[in-house]
């Protein structure tokens, strides 16, 4: 218990430290709070113009879309703000900046993990919070508490998800001293494969999407759960346990992918 | 014209180096072009066109979307910003040549690169798994070329005029990454702009986006008619003038911003 308390209190000093040194560059913050909207009002709309002209995209309407894109969306938002620190993983390695936390009688992922909160971030989570209400809205989703307590788990496992998935895969920084690419590529895929549901694409793909990287459980399977509709696949328990518990599944990965890698790693040398 | 093509020829060959990266960003076009395929699929079954447009024509207009994307790779703000933020863009002044077009021939070498790396790779894989997306007509193809040589430069200018602003601001930040979405909605490239509500057509053709994919794309595929073909080229003519000289524009006052900085 004295452990914990103490791995919080790192982590709440650090966190703060991360947020006070971006508060220094307030100009950088304020234009980004305006940009950032804008991009998600493209995957919106997208979705609203194809509608128009479909009606339905493999039997999904407007409304259920937004549902669909909503969950998405606040999952990616708490994930930028707490892990976008993996997108830069790269720099992490060329500056030699793991030195310094190895030195420290701290698990390294921890510290890592912790190292950064990113304030512009925040903006991501209340704009993915009202394209949520508003989808909400559209489906008539109904707030009853046992509905709130499993929508919270829900994004919450599925943001653990994404930032599994990220830490995963820009880990290969460590072998090849770049990311960016790998960011991208990541940050397109989830992007292309969370906006429409999962039941347009074959069978073989959806299966990889649901094994190996889960992709499908960030927002299909639990939207499909609470608008009723059937995912075609079977799976052992409601959303509400399973989103979370792959959560973690895939966190616990993440961390033996990491440390894996930092076996690897080699100082910058500086 | 030896120097330009020296250039362009070492960024080629930069970029190849790097194969770990040039393999993630083919992926990165095959996720696209697989979720957009599947999504058309899934669109059309049950209806054989949609505005008058047939799925394999939708599906060619897809895969050349993607082509075309991989081709109009430019790297102009990333090294702008990087060159200013350093410093060595004093250096750049220094050379006897002119620097808009010594950066538009690192970006075309850029492109070439491409056209190895993710064009031919991204064409093959689609031609095996989807469907050989061949053009309405040889002579529609002829003209795509055309056309799309007139996207390139439009999307280009664009870009560099957004660099250029890096000059004052040094960091560009968020702005990239804004446009990029912006032409994502409004260029075409994903979804025509034939599908969006009658108001919001009339708007945007106003604006230089559309040109970028939706006119060579709508002329491969053989949908609009020779005289909108010709009109369209000449919309697209003027915005490469207008862009062009806004550039020039531009350039020249930020040259003098950076001798005022004291580079």
């Amino acid at each position: 218990m004295d452990k914990l308390r103490y791995y919080l209190s790192v982590a709440s000093y650090s966190m703060k430290l991360s947020m006070k040194k971006q508060l220094e560059y307030p100009m950088e913050i304020i234009s980004c709070f305006a940009m950032i909207p804008m991009m998600y009002a493209t995957g919106i709309l997208l979705l609203y113009f194809l509608t128009q002209n479909l009606k339905s995209i493999g039997g999904w309407t407007f409304p259920q879309l937004a549902f669909l894109y909503g969950i998405g969306d606040l999952s990616h938002g708490i994930m930028v703000v707490f892990s976008v620190q993996n997108w830069f993983l790269d720099r992490y390695v060329n500056r030699g900046e793991f030195d310094r936390m190895l030195l420290r009688p701290l698990n390294v992922f921890f510290q890592f993990s912790v190292s950064y909160v990113n304030i512009i971030g925040i903006m991501d989570v209340l704009v993915g919070l009202s394209v949520f209400i508003y989808s909400c809205v559209l489906v008539k989703f109904s707030w009853t508490f046992s509905n709130i307590v499993r929508l919270v788990v829900i994004i919450l496992g599925a943001a653990l998800i994404r930032s599994s998935i990220f830490t995963i895969f820009c880990s290969v920084a460590f072998w090849t001293k770049r990311c960016s690419a790998v960011t991208a590529l990541m940050n397109d895929m989830l992007e292309r494969t969370t906006l429409y549901p999962m039941t347009i694409y074959p069978r073989l793909l959806q299966l990889m999407l649901t094994l190996i990287i889960p992709v499908a459980f960030i927002s299909f399977f639990s939207s499909c759960c609470f608008l009723g509709i059937d995912s075609s696949f079977r799976l052992p328990a409601d959303a509400a346990v399973m989103t979370p518990a792959i959560g973690i599944i895939t966190f616990i990965l993440a961390q033996a992918v990491f440390n894996w890698g930092l076996r690897n790693y080699e100082s910058s040398g500086s | 014209m030896g120097a330009y093509l020296y250039l362009a020829k070492m960024k080629l060959m930069a970029f190849l180096t790097y194969r770990f990266e040039v393999i993630t960003s083919l992926g990165t076009n095959l996720i696209i072009l697989m979720a957009s395929v599947f999504l058309w699929k899934t669109a059309y079954s049950g209806t054989d066109a949609i505005s008058g447009v047939t799925e394999s024509q939708m599906l060619t207009y897809t895969i050349i979307s993607v082509l075309l994307s991989s081709f109009f790779s430019s790297n102009i703000e990333h090294s702008l910003q990087e060159r200013i933020a350093q410093g060595n863009i004093a250096l750049d002044f220094l050379k006897p040549i002119n620097l808009i077009f010594a950066y538009l021939s690192e970006d075309i070498g850029i492109s070439m690169s491409s056209v190895v790396s993710k064009l031919i790779p991204v064409l093959i894989i689609s031609a095996l798994f989807v469907q050989v997306p061949l053009p309405g007509s040889w002579l529609s193809f002829l003209v795509f070329l055309i056309s799309s040589m007139l996207s390139y430069l439009i999307l280009w200018l664009i870009n560099a005029l957004i660099a250029v602003l890096c000059f004052w601001t040094v960091q560009l930040g968020e702005l990239k990454t804004v446009k990029d979405g912006i032409i994502l909605l409004i260029s075409g490239k994903i979804i025509p702009i034939w599908m969006f509500p009658k108001w919001m057509q009339k708007v945007l053709s106003f604006m230089p986006f559309q040109y970028v994919y939706q006119t060579p794309l709508s002329i491969y595929i053989n949908r609009i008619t020779r005289q909108e073909i010709a009109f369209s080229l000449f919309i697209q003519a003027i915005w490469v003038l207008f862009l062009s000289l806004a550039l020039i524009m531009l350039w020249n006052k930020a040259r003098k911003h950076v001798f005022i900085q004291g580079g």
